[in-house]
This record gives structure tokens, sequence and C-alpha cells, in this order.
């Protein structure tokens, strides 16, 4: 539990506009939305016209904590929010993480180490605009991908397919047509995690135009069914993410979860089948949507497979 | 007649891409040609491609004529299975919706 801040701090902030917000010790797709709703509102409007975020107690970080926050950070400052981050000396494992990948270049204007520098188990992070998905894909995300499996970039195309289908459903419902991609490799258990995010409008917002008062989860369920169309995917007959699911977890055996507004999906294979689980979020909403994807590294060399030459009967 | 995608878009990956192939292929189609589609130099593509540029091929065309007449060639098995994929499901879906 984060200590409560003292009754004059309190008043002081309110006074002034402001919160100092603590970052759990894990920022993970767990506890995303208890930080999310201390800045932001269920409307998605901010709560603070000043806010900091104190990542002092912060450990651990994952691609979905990363993008999160960054979000979150581009999100305040669109809307005029002034946003600081408190860090202490000597700086943790979590902050030197986060300062390896540009972090703090990015938001800050310079590193804080003289030896910051990228590491091979991360890309820096992202924010793809819908008109640079192919210079990313094809310049940054895909080679590394390539990298870490060791295989060409040709023979895992079918993956970055995959990305495209998620990039396409950003630029189709969100309204935003910019989301933020950050990736990592865990040697510990091969997986890549790709997290991408959007702050638009979100999956259930979209749904609803079509079922009025579906719940937040079973409109993810509904989003992720063949065939299902809302007035603005028409266009692509309701195929993007039953497509990057079903390609992710028969051919790849991974994983593909899902959140937006007060609904989580996940997508698992199950018995050469995908298992479709969908919740209510324990703790506050996600304004927009988020996709993690993660990739089993060992089934790659099979995958690449589906890009070799075959004739083409009906 | 031979549509060569890489000859017409510079990507393969959107609706819009998809779009420009589907007019050749219309035409083509309406003009009574059989109709031979590389997929030359590409290993996969999205379903917002396929759907434009062939699926939607289904709103003049009936599916055995689509096959009779469409030829699919340097394709990939990832390719073959999305189309396939595609537009059986979207001929099953039009058939269920006629049905009411």
């Amino acid at each position: 539990m984060n200590p409560r801040p003292s009754r004059t701090t309190r008043i002081l902030n309110r006074l002034l506009d402001r919160v100092d917000i603590d970052l759990p010790r894990n920022l993970t797709k767990e506890t995303m939305q208890s930080l999310i709703s201390q800045v932001v509102d269920e409307d998605g409007k901010p709560k603070w016209s000043r806010v900091r975020l104190n990542l002092t107690r912060l450990e651990f970080i994952d691609p979905t904590g990363v993008v999160v926050l960054c979000n979150l950070i581009d999100y305040l400052r669109r809307v005029d929010v002034s946003v600081h981050v408190k860090i202490v000396k000597p700086y943790s494992r979590c902050v030197e993480y986060l300062d390896d990948f540009g972090f703090f270049k990015h938001y800050g204007g310079d590193s804080l180490r003289p030896q910051a520098s990228l590491r091979k188990t991360t890309v820096p992070i992202e924010r793809v605009q819908s008109q640079r998905i192919f210079a990313y894909l094809d310049n940054q995300l895909m080679p590394w991908i390539a990298d870490r499996v060791g295989l060409a970039q040709d023979s895992i195309a079918a993956v970055k397919t995959c990305f495209e289908e998620i990039f396409h459903n950003i630029d189709d419902h969100s309204g935003v047509q910019i989301g933020c991609a950050f990736a990592q490799f865990f040697p510990s258990n091969d997986h890549i995690h790709v997290a991408i995010s959007d702050y638009g409008v979100g999956i259930p917002h979209v749904v609803r135009k079509q079922i009025r008062g579906i719940s937040d989860d079973q409109a993810l369920v509904k989003a992720c069914e063949e065939g299902f169309t809302t007035k603005t995917n028409v266009r692509n007959r309701g195929a993007g993410l039953p497509t990057l699911i079903r390609y992710v977890t028969l051919r790849n055996q991974g994983n593909v979860l899902l959140a937006s507004g007060r609904g989580e999906l996940a997508a698992t294979p199950e018995g050469g089948r995908t298992r479709i689980r969908a919740r209510t979020a324990r703790d506050g909403i996600y304004p927009g949507t988020l996709v993690k994807v993660i990739l089993r590294t060992d089934t790659f060399e099979a995958m690449a497979e589906d890009v070799k030459p075959e004739v083409f009967q009906w | 007649m031979v549509i060569r995608i890489i000859d017409h878009v510079q990507t393969h990956s959107t609706y819009k891409d998809g779009e420009v192939i589907y007019r050749l292929v219309r035409d083509a189609l309406r003009a009574g040609d059989v109709v031979t589609l590389s997929f030359a130099e590409i290993k996969s593509i999205p379903s917002a491609f396929v759907n434009a540029a062939l699926v939607k091929l289904l709103e003049e065309f009936k599916l055995d004529y689509i096959q009779s007449r469409l030829k699919i060639v340097d394709s990939t098995r990832h390719i073959n299975r999305l189309i396939k994929d595609r537009f059986y499901f979207a001929a099953n879906d039009d058939r269920r919706a006629a049905a009411g």
C-alpha cells in the first residue's frame, strides 16, 4: 500500500491543483489501472493540472508498464497538464533500465547516466504514427526480433503481419492514429513481449455503437469474433483482431492480451484451440486500448515454413 | 491478364493498398478475363489487404465465378490460408445473411 499523504499535504495539493503519485513497486498490466485512475477520471479527463510521478519506489516495470507510463505522460502533456518525475540517487536498477532505453532522454532531454545505452533485450520506445508503421516495423521492431530468434527478417514476415493488424486496428478505431510501442526479450523463458497501446476512444466505446448496453469485457469478446463489424471497421469485415489472435495462439503458441475501458481479455492456446477469457478490470479503467503480444521464440522456426512458397488451390 | 501486386502498390498492407488491386481485378473479371494475380516478392499480408483486394469481389461476383476466373500465383502458405479463410468465411456469412 502507498503511504497516505498527510492531511496538510492533501489540502495544499488540492489548493494548488497538484498531486504526487507514487508509482507502485511493480508497474505491470495488473497495476496499471490503479495508477491511471489516480490521474485520469472515468471520462478520460485529467484530474489535476500538475502531476508529479514519484519513481522512487518502482522496482520492476514490464513492457506493458512502459507503454502505459509513456502514454500517460504523453496524454497529460497533450492536455497541458504539467508533469514532473521524482527520482533519487543512487538510482534503482529499474530507473537505470528506464534510462537505458531512453526514457529520461526523451522526456528530460538527456540521459541520467553517461553510460546509459540501449540493451540488446529491448528496443527503444516508439510513438508510431500511422504513416510511420512500416518504417518502424521494417527498420526497428522486425530486425530486432529477427536478431533475437536468429532468423532472416523475411522468414518472420507473418509475425510482422500480426503487428500490422494491431496498428491497422488503432488506425481504424482509436481516433488518434498514433500508438506507443515497446518490446522486450526475456532470455529466462525465451519469450518476447510486445506492448502496443493508444489513448484513443477504446474498443468498448466503438462496439457499443453497434450493441447498446454491452459491458466492456463482453465488448472485447465481441471485437475478437470473426465477422463482427462496427460502423468504423466495416471496411475490414471484423477480421483484424481475430486474425492476429488466431495466428499468435495457434501458430506461435503465444498469448494476446487486451485491455480497454473496464474490460480485459486474454487469448491463450489450449489443446489446439484458442481460449478466450474476459473479465472486468478490478482497479479502474484503461482509457484507450492496450494490446500485449507474448511470443514464444522456440516456435519461430516452424512459423518460417508459413512464408515459404506454396501452390494455391481453391 | 497478369497482375503483379508489387507493380501497382508500394505497400501491400492497408485497405487502401487492397482497393488499388481490387479495381484492377474487378475490371478484368467484368470483362470476362481470366486474372492471374501474382504475389511475387510478397511473403505475408494482413486481413485488411485481402478483404479490400479480393473478398470485396463477392459483392459483385459469385464465389464459383471468382474461383473459375482468378488464379493466385507466387504465393506462400500464409497468404493462401488467409485468402481461403477470408473468402469462405465471407461467402458463408453472406449466405447466412441472405437466409435471414
